[in-house]
């Protein structure tokens, strides 16, 4: 074994420097929030992204005008759905074929030597996220208001389902990036959860054909709880058992009825600030 | 006429201890790692003086050990470069240095701190220079330069740091209109705008055009001036023997040769070397007192070379020389391009990386 030579600087002078103070947490993360904004505008993403969701909205306009419940009907329950779709598409799709991109490119990679920490990377994509998920969601108010006359009952019941889809959907896509070589292989990854999330949410296949046990189960995933908590609190019922029989609920009741969803919703985003932790910042380190 | 081209160069002077590989380095020292060095407290006991301290490195990939027990120090103001093959584990050690790897044992530091997952105290005074470029291909130059800026603590000014890499004409240029080597010099300076205390560069220049690696050289050589500490690989040796203060040639994951380049070049002994004459066969070729022969093809032409080594390389050279000239004479044979030199970096760098002598014809 070759021992280490003695060091031999050539500069014995230089003096030591003062510590700096650090870039806060919440700068970088605005500052890189800003970069994505301009990046989501110049690739082009911001078309692609925002006409994808417009599937969602497609069976909405089809499902007729006919009433579940006094004042709710079919169309506009579809598409209080949408509001939870459109942050699992983005969250997903986006952030994993971006992230992979990113890795692969040594992107991800240069920030972090440069002192860029995690939470200000994804905190700025998930803001980022954030604000196409609430264009959007703004706009299928707009669809509601003007098809079916219809504003949201509790709006911020219904703005925190959509940041905590957006925030769960968003790491979700980081997370698994885990899981691909590179850009390709993270767009056909990132299908599979998604059409399994998608086929469990409630809005193409209700989950009341379903037996009690998997309604149960597809309860403690993000999605039907995400779906439940948005059509409730866009109409003031309670959707969390199902459509029929589902009451009109005052505001501290509706609240009182989406805690369990919340929590699960809540518990989701936990699991998966942890899990983003082991995603690889090197394309050496992926799979 | 044989044109004689006598390059003596570094090491044409008596060797020390020469007994077997890697003991052609003598001063590659087989000490026992316990009397290694080890971060050394400065004057007030509490600073490191060491910017980077590794330590019997491994690091392994499964079954695979990439770096087997490696072990050096970089201190401020000190350029190290670590040289080796492809899959030699320069850039594993690097990544683990950077903080992307906890190591499979031993210890790495960085001004005293483990980096594993870049921890605060480390975040504003590392930065590198990756191999190849992480940048977003549809911003400009000004606004990639603005945004590290906004993310760095101390920033150096952006015109300063475009003066600095030459891209201040390409401010505007949106970076996927760039070449590879103006990428490259855009990938130097994001590392400088963070005015880092170590940086790692890791194949920095490649891709550059000679004055783009020329302008490289003299930026860095100033940022270890400064009292940056740089650790560098390289393909480039010639950008090794320009910069390094000291260098590391690694192999399968190990270091086999360390120091400064002048001792990592003693003992590697001196080239005779000249173009096979056409009507001489190679066993017909002399056996010179204390040289080994080695007969090659470059660019097409045979090549051969006597490599001298061991006690009083010089004087056995002369005398190697002296035969071999006499026996030319003797036969009337043109020795043409006949070149004697002492060994090169490449030299040392093929036989370690088991490649063989370097050729001569290529200097």
């Amino acid at each position: 074994m070759v021992a280490p030579t003695t060091p031999s600087p050539r500069s014995q002078t230089a003096a030591p420097r003062p510590p700096r103070r650090p870039v806060g947490l919440v700068r970088q993360m605005l500052r890189l929030t800003r970069t994505e904004f301009v990046l989501f505008y110049r690739y082009r993403m911001a078309l692609y992204v925002a006409v994808l969701p417009v599937v969602f909205l497609l069976p909405s306009f089809n499902a007729g005008d006919e009433e579940l419940l006094p004042g709710v009907s079919a169309g506009a329950f579809s598409l209080a759905s949408t509001f939870a779709m459109i942050a699992m598409t983005v969250g997903v799709i986006h952030v994993s074929n971006v992230y992979a991109a990113r890795r692969e490119q040594l992107v991800l990679k240069r920030f972090r030597v440069s002192g860029v920490r995690p939470a200000a990377l994804f905190g700025a994509t998930t803001l980022s996220v954030f604000g196409v998920v609430f264009a959007q969601s703004l706009i299928v108010v707009a669809l509601l208001a003007l098809q079916y006359d219809v504003l949201p009952a509790d709006p911020v019941l219904l703005l925190i389902s959509i940041v905590l889809s957006t925030v769960i959907m968003s790491l979700f896509g980081a997370v698994i990036t885990r899981f691909a070589r590179n850009a390709e292989s993270a767009q056909m990854i990132s299908m599979i959860p998604f059409m399994l999330l998608l086929a469990v949410s409630g809005f193409f296949v209700p989950l009341d054909a379903m037996p009690d046990g998997l309604q149960h189960a597809l309860g403690l995933l993000p999605m039907v709880p995400a779906v439940d908590i948005a059509r409730s609190a866009y109409f003031g019922h309670d959707f969390f058992g199902g459509v029929e029989g589902a009451g009109e609920l005052g505001f501290v009741d509706l609240w009182i009825a989406a805690g369990p969803s919340l929590l699960v919703l809540v518990a989701w985003t936990a699991i998966m600030a942890y899990l983003v932790r082991f995603m690889p910042w090197d394309p050496r380190q992926g799979k | 006429m044989t044109s004689v081209i006598v390059a003596w160069q570094r090491n044409s002077r008596p060797t020390g201890d020469n007994s077997a590989y890697p003991a052609r380095t003598p001063k590659a020292k087989l000490v026992d790692m316990s009397t290694a060095q080890q971060t050394s407290p400065s004057a007030t006991g509490s600073v490191p003086t060491l910017a980077i301290s590794v330590r019997d490195l491994r690091q392994s990939y499964g079954t695979f050990e990439a770096v087997r027990g490696i072990s050096f120090d970089v201190a401020p103001g000190e350029l190290f470069a670590l040289l080796g093959t492809n899959g030699a584990g320069k850039t594993t050690t690097i990544e683990t240095l950077e903080g992307f790897r906890r190591p499979s044992a031993g210890t790495v530091r960085v001004f005293g701190v483990d980096p594993y997952g870049q921890p605060p105290e480390l975040r504003e005074r590392v930065d590198a220079v990756l191999q190849h470029s992480g940048l977003f291909e549809e911003l400009t130059v000004a606004e990639t330069i603005d945004l590290s800026r906004d993310l760095a603590a101390d920033p150096r000014d952006r015109a300063d740091v475009l003066e600095l890499v030459s891209l201040t004409d390409k401010a505007d240029v949106a970076i996927r209109q760039l070449s590879g080597g103006q990428k490259r010099r855009l990938d130097l300076a994001l590392a400088l705008v963070s005015r880092p205390e170590v940086l790692f560069l890791d194949e920095p220049t490649t891709g550059m055009d000679p004055e783009a690696r020329h302008a490289t050289w003299k930026i860095v050589s100033d940022l270890v001036s400064e009292g940056v500490a740089v650790l560098l690989t390289t393909h480039y040796l010639e950008e090794a023997e320009r910069l390094a203060d000291r260098l590391a040639i690694m192999h399968h994951g190990e270091i086999r040769v360390e120091g400064r380049l002048d001792d990592v070049l003693t003992g590697w002994g001196d080239r005779i070397g000249f173009r096979l004459p056409e009507r001489v066969r190679a066993e017909d070729l002399p056996d010179l007192p204390g040289a080994d022969r080695d007969v090659d093809v470059h660019n097409g032409e045979p090549w051969v070379t006597y490599t001298v080594t061991g006690e009083d390389t010089a004087g056995r050279a002369h005398r190697a020389l002296a035969t071999l000239l006499a026996w030319a004479g003797e036969r009337a044979v043109l020795l043409e391009r006949l070149q004697v030199r002492g060994a090169s970096l490449e030299d040392v760098f093929l036989d370690v990386a088991g490649g063989g002598v370097a050729d001569l014809a290529r200097d």
